[in-house]
Formats: C-alpha cells, structure tokens, sequence
C-alpha cells in the first residue's frame, strides 16, 4: 500500500503555525522568539533531513531482511493502524528514557533539547547525527510481530506530527481529561524543562498515560515556572557545534579514562558521570535540591 | 527527498528567520544584579548571591556566598548563559579587562571589562582563590 509522507504533507502547517505563534509572541509576549536561535533550530530540522536519509535506508534493509521471520501478517486496517500507533508511541517512551538516560543517546537527543526557547521551531530542531545512536533497531520488534515497514513509517510521522504543537507556551492546559490521557503543552514544557524538580520526567511521546504507568510523570506547577534548555546551556548557535558538542564530549572523556570501565561508563552511563562524581547528574542535581529544599522553613 | 524540495525548505528557513527577525528586532538580553541572582538562583540549588561585577559588555561574575565558587555569565541573544569557573579555564587580565578562555568549545572566549584596573585585579585574585 502506497501511503503520503505525513511529516511532508504537513509542511505548509507548521510554517503557518511558526508565523502565527511569532505573531503571538510579538503582539502578546505568550512565547519567546529570537532571530538566532529561530535559525538554528529550523537549520537543524532541515539538516536531519538530509542526514536522516542515511538512519533510513539502514532501517529499511534491516527491516526488509527481518520480514521472512515476521511471526504474523497483519493486514492494512484502521484498526491495525490504531494498534501500531499506539505500539509505536510506547516503543518511543522507551526509546525517548532511553536518550535521557544513556549518554550515547542523549549525545544524539541533547541536540532537541538545546535550545533555551520553548516554540514551535524548537519542535523543528531534530538532530543530525541520529545514524549514529541508531532508533530503529527498537523498531525491529515490530517488524518480527508483523506490522508492514510502510505502516511503521506512517504511524512514526503522525506521532512526529502529534509532537509539533504541544512545543509551545501559547496553549496553557488543554481540557482535563485530555490532559490525564494525551501528551500536551503543559507535559512536555515539563520534559524541556531544566528545574530540577522537572528532570528527567514526562518522556511520552502521544500519550501521557506511559509516565503515568512507570512513575516518570511530573506535573507542570504555577509557582515553579519551566525553564529551557540544558543543565549546561550552549552559549552558541553554531548548528554544527550544536550537532556535535556531546559527541566531542563523549571522545573526549573516553581518551582520558583510566580504564575500560570508565571508557565505556562515559559512553553508557547517564550524562554528566564521572569516575569521582565532581560532575552533575540529574540525580545529583536532584538529590541537592532536595536537600535544600528540606532545609527551607515551611511556608 | 528531492533537490528543489530542499531548496523551497532552505528558502522557507531564509523566510521564517527574516520574518522572526522583523518581529523581534532589539529585544537582546540585559544583565543587572536581580537578573543575575534570579537566573543564578533558579540554576544552582542552593546558591546565595555573594559579591557581582555586572561588566558594561554583557557579562557578569558573582560569588556563590554558600560556597564561594564563581559563576560567570554572559547574554547570548535574549537569554543568558552561566558557568561556574573552575579548573582548566585560562584567566588572562589585561589592564581592566579579565578574559577566560574554556576548554569547552560551545563557550566562547569571554571578556569581562571592568571600569576600574583596581576592581579587575581584585576579582582575578579572587577567581584564582576559588579554582585552585
């Protein structure tokens, strides 16, 4: 079955979208726009493109040479294509906790996260180098149950698609039922946000119900309003720099480790370990906050 | 993904930027005491705003009373960015000028220009204590 590029179709929607929201931003100081950071971001989404081609034909010959060991065919339905949506966005909460917990991925995912702005163009600011901390290989499971690549592709840009609006200060909360099921502005301002309170949390991509599920949900608060970026903001906004600082890190660190351990702990454990601990984790980073917080006086 | 697709998608990037850069033109970030101790603050758990030189070219240190670090900051667009001066940060002092050179190439090289020689001396001796 021949099925549109979804994220293409929707192309002329999120230029629109980008326009209206800096009117917004111009007219009614609801979101954060500047000229620079608004460049880097769209150069990114258009450098992923081009990079992206190569982590796709990589996952199409793995995906094709998988198809004879399928242990079913499921046929194209709505049906179908509502159980992988929904397969497919569990599958990217793993993948996304995975990015935030595992440097070698987040090396990757730290590039999304970069910007110090939460609008519609940081949803456009996608990595460049994601063949190298390669996604689909999560996406090969589904692949052996049964579901069609191409219905695999789709259903990944619709939650692509899903994941454009809600990278936005314009919208405040959506209704409540909405908010307890679906991923929302409010949820994923919390994912992008460097409070301490708000690290590591609300990894969902369409559907909030996985934090929900596996304790990572946050809820948004009034009196602790989200700020963006990363612990340590990049004071550039040099795409290239921006595609590659982790990386750069990462090599760095594992050609001055004193072992093979420590070599492969820069690489596999959490960003920001360290063999002595003198460099900040988001659990270290949580673990003084609270600390601090415990000895505030009550209000 | 096809070659004039590409190019109407760099065009529209020219175009958005453009547009973005009509809208918000001059809205840069400003550094003053509250601002440094507000984003200081949120950054770093814990932190007590201890002495600050806001430097006239858009950047700023200030002591962590609680600890006696030191964290420069400098305005990068409308936003402001921080770090905590530590080891394998090169300090150079020229007249009232303190310059840090970082190893980490997302930071670039920072001038802190300070009115007074005498207050830049200071605030190098002071640097010099904190990062060993």
């Amino acid at each position: 079955m021949n099925l549109p590029d979804p994220t293409q179709l929707a192309t002329p929607f999120f230029i629109l979208a980008v326009i209206a929201e800096m009117l917004v931003a111009r007219f009614w100081e609801r979101a954060g726009y500047e000229p620079r950071d608004t460049a880097t971001s769209l150069l990114m989404g258009f450098g992923s493109v081009v990079f992206g081609v190569a982590g796709a034909f990589t996952f199409l010959a793995a995906a094709h040479a998988l198809a004879p060991y399928r242990i079913a065919t499921i046929g194209w339905s709505w049906a179908a294509v509502a159980i992988c949506f929904v397969a497919d966005d569990f599958k990217y909460y793993w993948w996304h906790r995975a990015s935030h917990r595992i440097r070698w991925l987040w090396a990757d995912h730290v590039q999304h996260h970069s910007s110090q702005h939460y609008n519609l163009s940081t949803a456009l600011r996608q990595p460049w180098t994601s063949a190298l901390a390669p996604g689909f290989v999560i996406s090969l499971p589904m692949v052996l149950i049964g579901f069609p690549v191409p219905m695999l592709a789709f259903v990944g840009g619709i939650n692509l698609i899903y994941q454009f609006w809600i990278h936005t200060e314009v919208i405040g909360k959506m209704p409540r039922w909405y908010e307890a099921l679906m991923n929302t502005p409010s949820h994923h301002r919390v994912h992008h946000a460097t409070n301490a309170r708000y690290l590591d949390a609300n990894y969902a991509g369409a559907f909030i119900i996985w934090d929900r599920m596996f304790g990572t949900f946050v809820a948004e608060r009034a009196d602790d309003p989200p700020r963006y970026g990363i612990v340590k903001n990049l004071a550039t906004f040099n795409p290239v720099k921006v595609a590659l600082h982790e990386w750069v890190g990462i090599v760095t660190d594992m050609a001055h480790a004193r072992s093979v351990r420590d070599a492969a702990l820069y690489l596999l454990a959490p960003p920001g370990w360290s063999p002595d601990g003198s460099r900040d984790t988001s659990k270290s980073i949580k673990a003084r906050w609270a600390a601090f917080r415990s000895m505030e006086p009550a209000e | 993904m096809d070659v004039p697709y590409l190019l109407a998608s760099l065009l529209g990037v020219g175009l958005l930027v453009g547009l973005n850069v009509f809208l918000m033109r001059g809205r840069r970030a400003s550094l003053d005491a509250t601002i440094l101790s507000q984003c200081l603050g949120a950054e770093v758990p814990g932190f007590r705003p201890g002495a600050s030189e806001i430097a006239g070219n858009g950047a700023a240190l200030c002591e962590n009373a609680a600890d006696g670090s030191i964290y420069l900051a400098v305005t990068r667009g409308d936003a402001v960015v921080t770090r905590k001066l530590s080891r394998g940060i090169r300090l150079q002092r020229n007249g009232a000028t303190l310059t840090f050179v970082f190893s980490d190439f997302t930071f670039p090289r920072a001038l802190v220009a300070f009115g007074d020689e005498r207050v830049a001396a200071e605030w190098g001796a002071r640097i010099a204590r904190a990062i060993g």
